[in-house]
């Protein structure tokens, strides 16, 4: 089991079930895009989440990398070709919005 | 054959020369000028980050008016960058403000907490490393 399936799985509440496999698919998504960019970015967002789970970042910590993040991305996905935008987009921003507002809320509670 | 050489060895080709060499040598100075302050900026942001990394759990003695200095201080930097950029690369100026922004978030968090966990500085210092380096990759081009 990776360690990111170990930091989702002290999530209980079943409210999030949802939203913990479309962030769980949208980072392994990421993982395997060709964009470096985009690798890179959601590399990095799973390595927040887990620090989070283990308690060595505070939210507010979390909240700023994430929030820093999406100053990058908007300055990669407008230089994407326009039928690209879309995809870079979810794969970067969205994905660190879910974790920001559904997940690593419920995750710092449950720890 | 040395028709050529000879125009270029009279002084209208002498100053055509020194010309043509000048605007190389500046168009090579404003190029390297513009890393260089990118590479500063870089360079006091991360050191910013690592100057309130909290070491072995303990917040240091909080100092408020040596961080407003430090902030004030880095915060003009980056003024100063974005206003050297020229007006005909607006992606440039667009990045540095880009970056400003990112210190300011930064430097609101260090008011909040006063000091930065080590792995948020770590996770920190890779994403600035990442956006630094697009800005460079910009500039060289």
């Amino acid at each position: 089991m990776s360690k990111l399936q170990d930091a989702l799985n002290q999530i209980k509440d079943p409210t999030v079930a949802d939203a913990k496999t479309q962030f769980e698919q949208l980072i392994n998504e990421g993982k395997a895009a060709s964009e470096a960019f985009i690798q890179s970015s959601a590399q990095q967002l799973e390595q927040w989440t887990i620090d989070v789970s283990e308690k060595k970042m505070s939210q507010d910590e979390f909240d700023n990398l994430v929030s820093s993040q999406a100053i990058l991305a908007k300055n990669f996905v407008a230089s994407q070709a326009l039928a690209a935008q879309e995809r870079a987009e979810k794969l970067t921003i969205k994905t660190a919005e879910l974790a920001a507002t559904k997940i690593v809320p419920i995750l710092i509670a449950a720890i | 054959m040395f028709k050529h050489l000879r125009l270029f060895l009279t002084p209208s080709g002498v100053a055509i020369c020194t010309i043509a060499l000048s605007l190389c040598s500046c168009a090579t100075v404003t190029k390297s000028s513009s890393q260089v302050r990118v590479q500063q900026l870089e360079d006091a942001h991360l050191a910013f980050i690592d100057h309130y990394t909290c070491v072995k759990g303990t917040k240091p003695t909080w100092d408020q008016a040596s961080f407003d200095g430090e902030v004030a201080r880095i915060t003009q930097q980056f003024t100063d960058a974005e206003a050297a950029e020229s007006k005909t690369v607006p992606a440039r100026k667009e990045f540095i403000k880009n970056s400003a922004k990112l210190f300011q978030r930064d430097a609101a968090l260090v008011r909040k907490q006063h000091c930065l966990s080590p792995s948020f500085a770590a996770n920190k210092k890779k994403q600035l490393q990442q956006n630094y380096d697009v800005l460079l990759q910009k500039t060289s081009s």
